[in-house]
């Protein structure tokens, strides 16, 4: 690897050339839709390369910032834009890639609006990758903020939400929590007169009251990110809602950049006037939890049911983030690798089938029997979502448990139940595809996927069990 | 003689354009087949013309009452390029309309050699003088093609505008009483050296509502917006852009240079007047449908947060305060170049309704209005989040957190104004077919987008040379 | 030697998934039985000999938090465990290659071979997490092989709350007493306070996974599938791996005083609803999963009463096991698939071979309990084992004896079944009668002749009105029990919640004080915008008093 080669730029700014090469695609054309799929299929491949390149580059640990790069933006005031990483921080570039790889993959079917929810997807991709690679304040927020757009356009373009009104209260919802988190570094740049390095916050001494506000604000501002109530509502409305899997996956991407501010700053960083936040947030954390799962149960949209499943898990791993040592965070940070992939996948097979159910205007009861395909995909990820050893999410959850468990057993064993409750609810919704079904054969004609989709998704299976042999690979030695 | 002509260098920017004017005036009286074109290729020059001149002279005085520096060229030539802009897009409007431009082009120089002037002079009635002359001339071309309404409205603006004139003058003359002269610093040492009473703080108001009143501040802003969306567009987006970089300019030199000793009093009540501009664009820009209301609004909330940093008026902090206007003032201009590209059967198009769906017909027109908006909501990497930033720095530097908090709110209840504009222009079902765009607006909308756009990906060469103007 | 069998056996059964064919079933089912067989006899010929094998260890998990090897390690006293492991796949594979309502052999010799191989993982566990997970895996390759949907449902959500317990326990074990290990359970017994919450999920966990009482009802649903896959999902899945699970934590229940009772109670329940379930219930599959479910609350009670002796009493249960389930399916393939008892009788006269053979088979599991008597089994787990053969003894009467209530066109099939279904039970006797010689006893034989007694008065004649009544046949009491306690109140609690709390207050309330508030603030906007002169001329006054307030505040 070139030293001087700006490398972690690089990542970020990959994803944005191929926004630019497929806008200036004409859409007119036939083969616009496949050449642009491909262009975007083609840059997440190439910085999935560079990720995993750079994880032979940097010693392995979490905290540790490696390959830094800094990039003077304005001068007076100074604002510098600072990228490092640490495993951690590669860990969720992979799990997020991964993602929206498989949430991009059957995206060449649906022609409506193709063109610009590409462009805004690798535009989303760039965003979050500055962001978890974001080393100071400035540059955490900066990221923290830009992808709000390109994630208003692509929930707005999938043209699905019936009531314009939630994406407002959505959008509106998240820019509040990006306003606070503005305000917050407002005041830490002021303090310093420079940007401060994410790990150095802790340093800036301020006065209680002070304290006690700049750290509630930047909560409230992580916390504006993850559907944890009474914040669960308006992400509820639109991402339950939303049909296209590419859009669903991005979508359901944002609380993970919520749970990625609170590892960051917690609990290293956190001073000890603001800890007492912690209590609160646990007992409204596992009240979310339980909440959006048993939700999740009386709900018969399998939407809904996958946004409570993805959401009862994310707490999980925020409970996970809240305990007073960071021993566990790489831990974390595969679980989330694994639980990326899985919800990716579960969910854009699921668009799938409920786009194939639309069309040809059928039940889902025994739907899978004409998908035999579908339905292989959808047992092994389903199995590996519920927490069955099929995927680096079983070691490292049962790591993260047992030190939530250490820490306080009421609020591990309630999270135990909503996990189970969430678990249930999605398997309730497999088995019910699964049953005899009541139409011919003849009925469903050729709704099954294509061989290479098949293969396609059997590969991100392999990826998968793979993690679950070496489910702390490049952690040895 | 030699004196007196190098004097004379200090006139040549508004010299150049009185000359454009008359040539213009010679044209239409003799000239056979006058165009819009013909206008406006003279303005251009005289822009151009009035540009170099400025730039080349820029530290030419005359006497004490007319000084040039770099703060007053660094306004000058943003009044002329805007300008330029303005004329520019105007044009196509008059062509595309078939309208005579004559007088809109002939009031706009004299308006522009009015605040050009204005922008120099330090005398207190020099400048009184200047601003109630440029503020006619923005009556008359008022009503530049204007229906039976628009008519009433300029009426209603001069004869609302009497009061605040007169106040003004009668403020001017306690002044110069005082200071036995209406010389800048004649007023700044005689206000040094006074106390504050009464009559003294009034006479001083008079002076500042009646900017305000002009700039369109609230609560004197209640005219405003039919101001700017009754008329044509092209005196729309001229009263848009010029007089808000004048009086701005004219405001903080004022503040400088003669009420510098008294300005700690007016300190609380322009918050007040800049956290109530800001509540009112807000719920204005939310209730509004018509697209140049909804953008009047958007201005009125903008100078709040403006006036929200001069309201402490720390020099130091003057910096953030400019390039928020800039940013601003560049989305806006972005906004308006495509209030001319959005015509519809030869209508130009005012209602949000009327661009449902533009997405799909105009693809780059509603990507430069998705590129403009982000500017305004303060999005990075746009040049809006640098003058946000900076504006914010700055009041957070004079530990004005509560005001930080209240721009903040403000932005995110204006973000749904923006965001309903998006959703109009991107989700809604096309409604309208649109008219071909002219390639000049293309131009025009491009070079915007650049501006914004570089200047947000390397701020430091542009930024860096707006800072030395300024200090 | 696992080590070894395990490498044979992987490629095998990935053999058996690839290379799936429609055609020639039976065939490519056989050969892999042969190849199964011949691995099996060729690992223990050339390896069981070791006196010290060495055992295979894969560094799995290296990390500072926590160190997990998978080890597959020998010891002799799994000698038992492994041939009855063997015998039952084997059986069961026998089975799989010939008999002929089975669409998917070589899928099914496949789960076969891979739930074998687990299970030895399993059996050779050293430490915890490699115990969890090939529990887990096993569950995944039961859930594969279980091929009707609503009994697969049951399976899963029965294991997975199962599993999800297991991990709690030993998550729970592991950060209380840093270790996975099993030597560390006694220390743990001792000292922690949470031992007795452990000790809890990991009874729960057993008791749902092996389908005892309260948890058997994922157990009783596998009746709709075919023989060979009950019988291995019965002798060499989820149900073993869960007795075997508390068998490997018995040190730590040991050590607490309310546990033995516990399992033994729970087990004894077990055993008598299983008794009473098979004198009543209709469906012969049922039957024999509730003798199944007997013989799981007898392996209970042997753990809560004599641990120790688990390593030698779980091969004579699963092969005593195989035995009843062979026993039983026999009339049922005779039958031409009819399946209720209520249409059974007089069978003797037409499968009299078959019917003297079970008998025998029968009657040479006695020897074997006796050899367990002899050793001081506890006396309730004696007399559990008496009243199980019994019954079975009673329902073979049922089937063989007394009147002929058959459809005449089972009647007229009727006949012994094929010597392919019978070669399994005469070798399975053969074994008993060959492994138990020293074992026949006057005691033994005296209950033998009790036995045959029953089987010729079949004195619970008097429940059969139980067979032909449909409130009875398809009562579901603990089904509808979970219902009432656990699923209505959840749904009425999501229910109440999700109206309470999202429609109520947060739609109705916070998000409607907003836009109430946004609404009023726009109106008024546009009401003084509207009013040009009042709302002109209020502003500017309102500005002026601004001025004037701040001028007479700063005087002031």
């Amino acid at each position: 690897m070139n030293p001087n080669l700006p490398y972690l730029l690089l990542i970020a700014l990959i994803p944005l050339v191929g926004a630019a090469f497929v806008l200036c695609g004409t859409e007119n054309t036939k083969k616009f839709i496949p050449n642009a799929w491909a262009v975007a299929i083609l840059t997440i491949v190439t910085d999935l390369i560079l990720i995993l390149r750079a994880f032979y580059h940097i010693k392995t640990g979490y905290g540790n910032m490696q390959l830094s790069e800094t990039y003077v933006w304005w001068e007076m005031p100074r604002i510098e834009l600072t990228f490092a990483v640490d495993s951690f921080s590669l860990l969720l570039l992979l799990g997020v890639f991964l993602a929206v790889l498989v949430g991009m993959w059957f995206e060449k079917n649906y022609h409506d609006t193709c063109k610009p929810r590409i462009v805004f997807a690798l535009f989303f991709l760039t965003s979050l990758s500055g962001f978890f690679m974001a080393a100071d304040v400035f540059s955490f927020f900066i990221f923290f903020l830009i992808m709000l757009l390109p994630l208003f356009m692509l929930i707005g373009l999938s043209g699905d939400i019936k009531k314009q009104a939630a994406i407002f209260r959505f959008m509106l919802y998240n820019l509040f929590g990006a306003m606070l988190l503005f305000a917050a570094v407002i005041i830490l740049y002021n303090h310093q007169n420079h940007s401060i390095l994410l790990g150095d916050v802790s340093s800036v001494k301020l006065r209680e009251k002070g304290e006690i506000t700049l750290w509630l604000t930047i909560f409230v501002a992580f916390l504006s990110r993850i559907p944890i109530w009474p914040f669960h509502y308006w992400i509820a409305s639109v991402n339950a809602a939303l049909k296209n899997p590419l859009v669903f996956v991005v979508a359901n991407l944002m609380p993970l950049t919520g749970i990625y501010g609170f590892i960051r700053f917690w609990p290293n960083t956190v001073p000890d006037t603001a800890a007492f936040c912690l209590y609160f947030l646990e007992i409204i954390g596992v009240i979310s939890m339980f909440f959006i799962a048993l939700i999740g149960v009386i709900n018969k949209d399998i939407n809904y049911k996958i946004f409570a499943f993805v959401t009862v898990y994310y707490i999980f791993f925020l409970l996970g983030i809240f305990l007073p040592t960071d021993q566990f965070i790489l831990n974390l940070g595969f679980s989330l690798f694994a639980f990326l992939l899985i919800f990716a996948a579960i969910a854009s097979l699921t668009a799938y089938v409920e786009n194939a159910l639309e069309r040809e205007n059928l039940k889902p009861l025994g739907i899978f029997s004409y998908m035999p395909r579908v339905s292989l995909c959808l047992a092994v990820f389903i199995l590996a979502a519920v927490g069955l050893p099929l995927s680096a999410m079983f070691v490292n959850n049962f790591v993260v448990f047992a030190a939530l468990l250490d820490y306080n057993i009421i609020s591990a064993l309630l999270a135990l139940v909503a996990l189970s409750l969430a678990a249930m609810s999605l398997l309730r919704e497999f088995f019910l595809r699964k049953s005899p079904a009541p139409y011919p054969a003849d009925t469903a004609r050729c709704l099954d996927i294509a061989p290479p989709d098949l293969c396609f998704f059997l590969s991100a299976a392999a990826v998968l069990i793979l993690s679950f042999f070496n489910p702390l690979w490049f952690l040895r030695g | 003689m030699f004196l007196a002509s190098a004097n004379l260098y200090s006139f040549l920017p508004e010299l150049c354009l009185a000359l454009a004017l008359i040539v213009q005036i010679l044209a239409f009286f003799f000239r056979k087949n006058v165009t819009p074109k013909t206008f406006y290729t003279i303005a251009k020059f005289a822009l151009f013309a009035s540009s170099l001149t400025a730039f080349l002279f820029y530290n030419q005085d005359f006497g004490n009452s007319f000084t040039n520096n770099e703060y007053t060229t660094l306004f000058k030539l943003i009044m002329y390029l805007w300008a330029w802009a303005c004329f520019y897009l105007s044009l196509k409007w008059f062509l595309s309309q078939d309208k005579i431009s004559f007088r809109f082009y002939a009031l706009a120089l004299l308006i522009l050699i009015a605040f050009s002037f204005a922008l120099s002079v330090n005398n207190l009635w020099f400048l009184w003088a200047l601003l109630e002359t440029a503020f006619l001339l923005l009556v008359l071309l008022l009503k530049t093609n204007a229906d039976e309404e628009g008519n009433l409205t300029a009426m209603t603006f001069f004869y609302s505008s009497l009061p605040f004139s007169l106040c003004a003058a009668w403020g001017i003359f306690y002044l110069s009483q005082l200071a036995g002269g209406a010389d800048y610093s004649l007023v700044a040492a005689a206000l040094k050296n006074s106390s504050m009473n009464f009559y003294l703080f009034m006479a001083c108001s008079a002076l500042l509502v009646n900017m305000l009143f002009k700039i369109g501040l609230a609560p004197f802003h209640f005219l405003m917006p039919k101001i700017v969306s009754s008329p044509c567009l092209p005196v729309s987006s001229f009263i848009s852009f010029i007089p808000v970089f004048a009086y701005y300019a004219i405001l903080i030199k004022m503040a400088v240079k003669v009420f510098a000793p008294v300005f700690v009093h007016f300190q609380e009540p322009l918050l007040i007047f800049a956290v109530l501009s800001m509540i009112i664009g807000v719920a204005g820009a939310n209730s509004e449908t018509n697209l140049r209301r909804i953008f009047a609004y958007v201005a009125l909330f903008n100078l709040g947060i403006v006036f929200s940093e001069l309201a402490f008026f720390d020099v130091r902090r003057l910096y953030g305060s400019f390039i928020y206007l800039i940013s601003y003032m560049l989305a806006l201009s972005g906004v308006y170049t495509l209030f001319y590209a959005l015509k519809s059967k030869g209508d130009y198009l005012n209602n949000l309704k009327d661009i449902s769906g533009i997405s799909l017909a105009k693809p780059l027109i509603a990507a430069a209005m998705l590129l403009c908006l982000i500017s305004m909501l303060g999005l990075p990497p746009m040049m809006g989040f640098l003058g946000l930033f900076s504006l914010l720095n700055g009041l957070a530097a004079l530990r004005e957190y509560w005001l930080v908090a209240v721009i903040l709110a403000g932005k995110l209840f204006m973000a749904y104004a923006y965001l309903k504009v998006i959703k109009v222009v991107y989700f809604d079902a096309k409604s309208i077919t649109l008219d071909r765009v002219d390639k000049g607006i293309y131009l025009c909308l491009f070079v915007n987008i650049i501006l914004t756009t570089a200047a947000a990906f390397n701020p430091r060469f542009f930024l860096a040379i707006l800072r030395n103007f300024l200090n | 030697m696992f080590n070894q069998l395990v490498a044979a056996l992987i490629p095998l059964g990935l053999l058996a998934f690839l290379f799936q064919k429609n055609r020639m079933q039976r065939t490519w089912a056989a050969l892999l039985f042969v190849a199964f067989f011949s691995v099996v006899a060729f690992s223990i010929a050339s390896f069981g000999f070791e006196s010290n094998p060495k055992p295979f260890i894969w560094k799995w998990i290296v990390s500072p938090v926590i160190n997990v090897n998978l080890v597959l390690k020998y010891s002799p006293d799994l000698d038992g465990v492994a041939a009855a492991l063997f015998l039952a796949v084997g059986v069961a594979l026998f089975y799989n290659s010939f008999c002929f309502f089975e669409k998917e052999r070589l899928k099914v010799a496949g789960l076969a071979i891979f739930l074998l191989v687990m299970m030895i993982v399993l059996i050779s566990a050293q430490n915890m997490m490699q115990l969890l997970v090939a529990a887990c895996f096993i569950d995944v390759l039961a859930f594969y092989l279980i091929n009707d949907m609503p009994a697969k449902q049951k399976f899963v959500f029965f294991n997975l709350l199962a599993d999800m317990l297991l991990m709690t326990a030993l998550a729970l074990f592991w950060i209380k007493s840093s270790s996975l290990n099993f030597n560390a359970l006694p220390l743990f017994a001792k000292n922690n306070p949470y031992a007795s919450i452990v000790a809890a999920f990991l009874i729960l966990a057993a008791m749902m996974k092996s389908g005892l009482f309260l948890f058997h009802d994922a157990f009783l649903n596998l009746k709709n599938l075919s023989f060979q896959r009950n019988m291995l999902l019965i002798t060499s899945a989820t149900p073993l791996a869960g007795a075997f699970i508390l068998y490997k934590f018995m040190p730590l229940m040991v050590a607490l005083k309310w546990t033995e009772p516990l399992i033994f109670f729970a087990a004894l329940f077990t055993i008598l609803w299983a008794l009473v379930g098979t004198l009543i219930v209709n469906n012969m599959h049922v039957r024999i999963l509730y003798f199944n479910m007997c013989v799981y609350g007898l392996l209970f009670a042997c753990l809560a009463a004599q641990y120790k002796t688990f390593l030698t009493f779980l091969p004579a249960a699963l092969m005593c096991s195989l035995v009843t389930t062979i026993i039983l399916v026999l009339p049922v393939i005779a039958a031409s698939n009819d399946a209720f008892l209520s249409h059974y009788g007089a069978f003797f006269n037409k499968m009299k071979f078959t019917a003297c053979l079970s008998l025998i088979a029968l009657c040479l599991e006695i020897p074997v309990w006796y050899h367990f008597v002899t050793l001081n089994l506890n006396l309730w787990i004696i007399i559990a084992l008496a009243l199980r053969l019994i019954v079975l003894a009673h329902i073979l009467g049922c089937i063989y004896l007394g009147k002929k209530v058959a459809d005449d066109k089972v009647w007229s099939l009727l006949r012994n079944p094929h010597l392919f279904y019978l070669i399994p039970l005469i070798l399975l006797s053969a074994a008993l009668l060959i492994f138990n010689t020293d074992a026949f006893s006057c005691y033994a034989a005296a209950f033998t002749g009790i036995i045959c007694l029953v089987f010729i008065s079949r004195p619970f004649r008097f429940l059969n009105p139980c067979l032909s009544n449909s409130f009875i046949q398809n009562a579901q009491p603990v089904m509808k029990f979970y219902y009432f306690l656990l699923v209505l109140p959840l749904t009425v609690m999501g229910r109440v919640l999700w109206i309470l709390i999202d429609f109520l207050l947060i739609e109705r309330t916070l998000l409607y004080a907003l836009q109430r508030i946004v609404s009023l603030l726009v109106c008024c906007s546009q009401k003084i915008h509207a009013q040009l002169k009042i709302g002109g001329v209020a502003f500017v006054l309102c500005g002026i008093a601004v001025l004037l307030l701040s001028f007479f505040a700063k005087e002031w």
